[in-house]
């Protein structure tokens, strides 16, 4: 895959109906700064779509600045997806763990776990359930934001940085080797 | 409104979205009409997302909650026409475990 080591990043207006247009904008990015191997590569432009889709909702969803922000970088292994944004510390399960294995969300067919490696350190785990059977109807969640970018990343983490009161979610995906 | 109605048997309503951008922005408002569809039929649901381009994390959670009220009035909600950016998603979270889906109207109706 060859590939222009570079970095953008997107400001968007925190409007949920600028969603699509602002998800077009930074596919054309990546597909222009991979060439053709990302369009030609369903499974990484698959991948790439539902991360950035899943970024931006989370941005538009739950972000109280005026603006979702979004940093962009390729090199010739990885593409990394952040989101970041102003505010308070983003707690996932219980308040208040240090470190530990925390349950985001459990059903017949996945659980998805917050992994504490510090107060404001997490890297996010899924455990596929290996039952075939059609789940209960009423146990399945009807949350599927980060279980997707968990799902479609090689890591997926947040970071809450306390000095500039940052919230930062990284999704890292790996390249093929050319 | 965001689903038209195509069909009504004896057995099931057919639905068609004209949404291309199914999103936190309509997800609220599509789930309410089409519960109010199930509601106002009151049986099983055959919808075609064909017109869906682009779907989130918020409409998949209205499409299962929406699912939910359809099994407790003891309907269902068959889905057909996803394109394969769409049916990925389902798969990708397991959720075509979840929902009956089928490549369109006639293969949903023939059983």
């Amino acid at each position: 895959m060859r590939i222009t080591t570079t970095r953008k990043e997107f400001i968007f207006l925190n409007d949920s109906l600028v969603l699509t247009p602002s998800l077009k904008q930074v596919l054309a990015f990546l597909e222009d700064s991979t060439g053709a191997s990302l369009v030609e590569n369903y499974e990484l432009h698959f991948k790439v779509k539902s991360i950035t889709t899943e970024l931006l909702t989370n941005g538009f969803k739950h972000s109280h600045a005026n603006t979702v922000n979004l940093l962009v970088d390729i090199d010739s292994s990885h593409i990394i997806i952040q989101k970041y944004d102003s505010g308070p510390p983003v707690t996932f399960g219980k308040p208040g763990p240090v470190a530990g294995k925390v349950q985001l969300s459990y059903d017949i067919m996945c659980r998805l776990f917050a992994n504490y490696t510090g107060e404001h350190n997490v890297s996010f785990s899924i455990e596929e359930c290996t039952d075939d059977e059609i789940p209960d109807i009423e146990s399945v969640t009807e949350h599927f934001g980060l279980l997707i970018i968990a799902k479609c990343a090689d890591e997926f983490t947040y970071h809450y940085n306390a000095e500039n009161r940052l919230n930062l979610f990284t999704a890292v995906i790996k390249l093929p080797s050319a | 409104m965001m689903i038209d109605i195509e069909n009504v048997t004896d057995s099931y309503v057919s639905l068609k979205s004209n949404v291309t951008e199914a999103n936190l922005n309509n997800s609220e408002k599509f789930k309410a009409e089409l519960i109010a569809f199930i509601d106002e039929h009151n049986k099983k649901v055959v919808l075609d997302l064909s017109s869906i381009s682009y779907m989130d994390s918020s409409f998949l959670g209205a499409l299962v909650s929406s699912l939910k009220h359809a099994i407790a009035s003891k309907n269902d909600i068959l889905l057909v026409g996803l394109k394969p950016d769409i049916h990925n998603l389902f798969s990708l979270i397991r959720l075509d475990k979840v929902f009956k889906i089928y490549k369109n109207l006639t293969e949903a109706t023939a059983i």
